[in-house]
C-alpha cells in the first residue's frame, strides 16, 4: 500500500499538488469562547502553508442571530480569494421566507456553492418546516448542503436528519461531523449507506473514538467521505493532519482531500445564475 | 418620573423578529413611555461576534445620545481585549457604562479563580457589572460563585439581570449579606417581590431595567409607578441608583464622566 | 377618548374601576417550588384593589398540585366571602376518576364556579390521557369552560403537540391555552391553534416572559380569543395589569383584553346545571 503522503508529511512538505479543497470552515471570532483572530487573511495564510488550496466557508454570523451580515461576510471573502475561497450561503428556517431573497442574492456569485445550515445554533430541528422550505429552494436552484450534526442535540441528530433527507433524493446533504458522538458515527454510517445523497465530514468526530480508516472502511461508498477541518474552531493544520497521518492507502487519502469533493461540486450545480 | 433603563439591547436574533429592530425604533418606545436613557449592547456581542458587537454598541451610541454603551466583557485574558491596558482604553475612550457578562453562554465560570483579573480591573474602575442570567439557566453553584464575588470585590456593583420570579431563596440572602449587590427589574415579576426587597434590603439594591426589546418595556415602568412604596424609593430604583453608581466610575484618561 | 389615553392615566397612576377587569388566571396561597409573599384571598383582593380589578378567577395553588380536594374547599371559601369579587375553577386529579362525578356535583352547582382548572404537569399527567378525556367529557356535558396549563416542547405533559391532540377531539370544549404555550416556539404554534380551532382561546400570562410582543398577538390572533391572565401571585398582579395598560394597543383593545373577551366567553359556554 503506497503511503508516500505520510511520508512527505513526516518531512514536513506542502500539499500544493493535491488541490486539497476543504468543505467545512467557518471564518472570524465566536463569542462562545476566544481562539486568535480569525479573519479570511490569517486562514489563508495557514490555508498556504499547509498547502490547502480551496477552503468552503461560511462566516460566524451566517450561523448565528445576524445570520444576512454574515452572508455578506462570506460574499466579502471570496470575492477577496476568487477560486480560493468557497462560499456558503447561510439561511434562519424561523425566517424561511428570507431564503429565497438571499440565495437569489448570493447564489449569481460563482464563490457560492450551496447552503450551511446550523440546527443546533438557530434552535430549530433539522426537518421543521422551515429547512423543508429552504430545502425545497435548495432542490430548484441547486448546490448542495452542509448541515451540522451532533447525535445529543435536539434539532441536528441524525435521526431528523434522515428524516427530511430521504424526502429530497436530489440533493446532495454532507453531514458535518458526521454525527459527532460514538453512537452519531454509527448512525451517520447506516445512513450515508442506506441513503445515495449523504455525504459524512471528518471534523467533529475527531473528538470520539472513531478512527478515520474505521470510517473510510465502513463506508460501502467510501467516494462520499470528505475533508472538512471546522477551521478555525479547530486548528487547520489538526484537521489536515489528521488525514495526512492516517493509516490510509494514498489513493485514498486524495480522494477524501480533493477528487471526492470535486466530484461532489460536479453533482451539484447551481441552476441560478448571472 | 425618570427612567434610566440598565438593560437593553439591539440587534438581531435567531427565533425570530424582536418588536424594535434599530435604535430609532428603541427611541421612539422609549420616548413613548417616558425612559430617558437606556444602557446597550449589540447581540452580536452575546450571540456572534463579541469585539463586532462591542463596536456596533458604541458606535450606535455614538449617534443617538439617549444610548449609553455597554461592554460585553470575560475573564480578562491577555489574547482578548488587548488584555488589561486594551480594556481601559476602550471602556474609557467610549465612556463605556457597565460591563455585562454572559458566563453560560461564553463559556467560564463566575468563580474568582476564573475571572479575578477581570473583577480587580473592574473593582479599579468601580464598574457596574452586569450579570446576564435568564433564571432558568442557572445552577445552584452559579448562585455560590456570585456570592462568593460579591464578598470579595465589595467595590464592584454585582447586577443580577433579570432575576425572575423562583429565585427569592437565592437572591434574599446575598442581598442581605453583600451592600454590593443589585437585581434589575426585568421579570421581577414575583408576587411583591419589589415591595420585599424594599422594604428588608433597601430599595438602593433594585436598578431600573427592562431587557427590551426581548421583554416589553412598558410593563416594568407601570411595576415601580405602581409599587407599593415610598416615592423616594421609587426614585432611586427608577434613575437615582444607577446615577449615584455612575457617578462613582473611575475612567483613568479621557474626559470627564457622563 | 384619545387612542393613549389608558397609557396617559396609567402613567400618570390611575386605577381602572371603569374598565371591569376581569383576570381569567389566578391562583391562591403559596406553592412549594419557590417563595413569593403571603396570598390569601384578602391579601388578593386588597392588590386588586389598588389596580382597579373588578374579578380575580382563581384556582388554588393546593389544587394544581397534591391535594386538589383541599384547593376546591379554599375556593369555595373564597367564592362565599368575596361574591361580587372571585370567581372559582373546579379542580381535578385525573388520575381519581371516581371522584370527579361528586366533585362536579359539589361545585358546579355555585353560580361562580365558571370551569375548569387543569395543569397535567402539576399532576403529572398527559393531557391526553384517559382521567382528562373523562373530565372534558363533563364539562361538554355541563357547560363552562377548561383553563389547562401549556409549556414549550420539552413539557412532556402539556406541550402543544398534546394539546392539540386532545382539544381537537372536543370540538363543543372551550380551551384556554394558559401562558400561549409559553416557550418562544411554541407562542407561535399556538397563534396557530387558535387560527384552526374555533374553540380555543388564549391568555397573556406566562409568555410575557419570552420574547414575543402583546400586540403580536392582536395581529395574529382572533381579537375575542385573546383573555387577560396574570398568573397572580406567581407573578405581582401590578405586572400583568401593567403589561396591558402600557402596551402599544388602543384604548378599545385594552378594554377589549381585560374584560369584554372573558365576558363573551362566559356567556358562550353558559352550565347546564347553574
Amino acid at each position: 500500500m503506497a503511503q508516500t503522503i505520510l511520508e512527505r508529511a513526516k518531512n514536513r512538505e506542502s500539499f500544493e499538488d493535491l488541490d486539497i479543497i476543504d468543505i467545512h470552515c467557518h471564518m472570524g471570532n465566536y463569542s462562545g469562547f476566544e481562539f486568535p483572530d480569525a479573519g479570511i487573511d490569517p486562514m489563508m495564510e495557514d490555508a498556504r502553508k499547509m498547502g490547502v488550496r480551496r477552503v468552503c466557508v461560511v462566516a460566524q454570523a451566517g450561523t448565528s442571530n445576524a445570520y444576512r451580515a454574515g452572508n455578506i461576510n462570506t460574499l466579502r471573502a471570496a470575492e477577496r480569494y476568487p477560486d480560493r475561497v468557497l462560499g456558503y450561503v447561510a439561511l434562519n428556517p424561523h425566517m424561511a421566507w428570507e431564503a429565497e431573497d438571499e440565495l437569489r442574492t448570493y447564489y449569481p456569485n460563482d464563490g457560492f456553492v450551496g447552503v450551511k445550515i446550523h440546527p443546533g445554533a438557530m434552535q430549530a430541528k433539522a426537518n421543521c418546516k422551515g429547512y423543508r422550505k429552504i430545502f425545497d429552494l435548495v432542490q430548484a436552484y441547486g448546490g448542495y448542503v452542509l448541515v451540522h450534526t451532533w447525535e445529543d442535540c435536539p434539532y441536528s441528530n441524525v435521526d431528523l436528519c434522515g428524516d427530511v433527507m430521504k424526502d429530497y433524493p436530489e440533493i446532495p446533504f454532507v453531514l458535518g461531523h458526521a454525527g459527532g458522538t460514538v453512537e452519531g458515527v454509527k448512525k451517520a454510517l447506516r445512513l450515508a449507506n442506506r441513503l445515495p445523497n449523504i455525504y459524512l465530514d471528518c471534523c467533529g468526530f475527531d473528538v470520539t473514538e472513531h478512527s478515520l480508516p474505521e470510517l473510510a472502511e465502513r463506508m460501502q461508498d467510501p467516494s462520499r467521505l470528505l475533508y472538512g477541518s471546522d477551521y478555525p474552531f479547530h486548528d487547520l493544520r489538526y484537521g489536515l493532519t489528521r488525514v495526512l497521518f492516517a493509516d490510509l492507502d494514498d489513493s485514498v487519502k486524495r480522494g477524501i482531500l480533493s477528487s471526492n469533493a470535486e466530484e461532489l461540486l460536479r453533482r451539484s450545480p447551481k441552476r441560478l445564475k448571472h | 418620573m425618570r427612567f434610566i433603563d440598565i438593560n437593553a439591547m439591539l440587534g438581531e436574533w435567531t427565533p425570530k423578529r424582536l418588536f424594535l429592530q434599530t435604535a430609532e425604533d428603541m427611541e421612539k418606545e422609549m420616548a413613548r413611555l417616558g425612559i430617558e436613557k437606556a444602557y446597550i449592547m449589540d447581540t452580536k456581542a452575546w450571540l456572534s461576534e463579541l469585539s463586532v458587537g462591542n463596536l456596533a454598541a458604541v458606535q450606535t451610541a455614538k449617534e443617538h445620545p439617549a444610548l449609553r454603551p455597554v461592554m460585553v466583557m470575560t475573564p480578562l485574558l491577555e489574547q482578548e481585549f488587548g488584555g488589561r491596558e486594551g480594556a481601559v482604553e476602550f471602556i474609557c475612550r467610549h465612556r463605556v457604562g457597565a460591563v455585562r457578562l454572559f458566563p453560560l453562554d461564553h463559556n467560564f465560570t463566575l468563580h474568582p479563580w476564573n475571572t479575578d483579573r477581570l473583577f480587580t480591573l473592574m473593582s479599579d474602575l468601580r464598574m457596574p457589572v452586569l450579570i446576564d442570567r435568564m433564571e432558568h439557566s442557572a445552577s445552584f453553584e452559579e448562585y455560590d460563585q456570585l456570592y462568593r464575588l460579591c464578598r470579595e470585590y465589595p467595590d464592584v456593583p454585582v447586577v443580577l439581570l433579570t432575576p425572575g420570579y423562583r429565585s427569592a431563596r437565592m437572591i434574599y440572602p446575598i442581598l442581605e449579606k453583600c451592600a454590593n449587590f443589585y437585581v434589575d427589574t426585568s421579570l421581577l415579576i414575583a408576587y411583591r417581590a419589589v415591595e420585599e426587597i424594599t422594604a428588608c434590603f433597601g430599595a438602593e439594591h433594585i436598578l431600573f431595567g427592562t431587557r427590551m426589546p426581548y421583554l416589553e418595556p412598558g410593563t416594568f415602568v407601570g411595576r415601580i409607578l405602581y409599587a407599593d412604596i415610598s416615592e423616594e424609593d421609587k426614585e432611586k430604583i427608577a434613575y437615582k441608583n444607577i446615577v449615584r453608581l455612575d457617578s462613582q466610575i473611575r475612567y483613568p484618561y479621557g474626559g470627564n464622566s457622563q | 377618548m384619545t387612542p393613549t389615553s389608558i397609557l396617559e392615566r396609567a402613567l400618570s397612576r390611575d386605577t381602572f374601576s371603569d374598565l371591569h377587569i376581569v383576570d381569567a388566571h389566578c391562583h391562591l396561597g403559596t406553592g412549594h417550588e419557590f417563595y413569593h409573599a403571603q396570598a390569601a384571598i384578602e391579601q388578593m383582593i386588597r392588590e386588586a384593589d389598588t389596580m382597579g380589578v373588578e374579578k380575580l378567577c382563581i384556582a388554588p395553588e393546593a389544587g394544581i398540585e397534591c391535594d386538589y380536594k383541599y384547593g376546591n374547599e379554599l375556593m369555595l371559601d373564597s367564592i362565599r366571602r368575596y361574591p361580587g369579587r372571585v370567581y372559582g375553577y373546579l379542580c381535578l386529579n385525573p388520575f381519581y376518576e371516581d371522584e370527579f362525578e361528586r366533585m362536579f356535583d359539589t361545585y358546579y352547582p355555585i353560580e361562580q364556579v365558571i370551569g375548569v382548572k387543569i395543569h397535567p404537569g402539576g399532576h403529572r399527567a398527559r393531557i391526553d390521557c384517559e382521567g382528562y378525556q373523562k373530565i372534558f367529557h363533563e364539562v361538554e356535558k355541563r357547560g363552562g369552560f377548561v383553563l389547562s396549563h401549556t409549556w414549550g416542547d420539552a413539557d412532556a405533559y402539556c406541550n402543544l403537540t398534546l394539546c392539540e391532540e386532545a382539544m381537537r377531539r372536543f370540538p363543543n370544549v372551550r380551551f384556554i391555552l394558559a401562558h400561549s404555550g409559553g416557550t418562544v416556539e411554541s407562542v407561535k404554534r399556538a397563534v396557530q391553534m387558535v387560527n384552526r380551532y374555533p374553540h380555543i382561546f388564549l391568555d397573556t400570562c406566562g409568555f410575557d416572559v419570552t420574547e414575543h410582543w402583546i400586540n403580536e398577538l392582536t395581529e395574529q390572533c382572533p381579537f375575542e380569543k385573546i383573555l387577560f391572565g396574570s398568573d397572580f401571585p406567581y407573578h405581582d398582579l401590578r405586572y400583568g395589569v401593567t403589561r396591558i395598560l402600557f402596551s402599544n394597543l388602543t384604548d378599545s383593545q385594552k378594554a377589549g383584553l381585560l374584560h369584554e373577551n372573558f365576558e363573551k366567553l362566559l356567556k358562550g359556554c353558559p352550565k347546564t346545571n347553574a
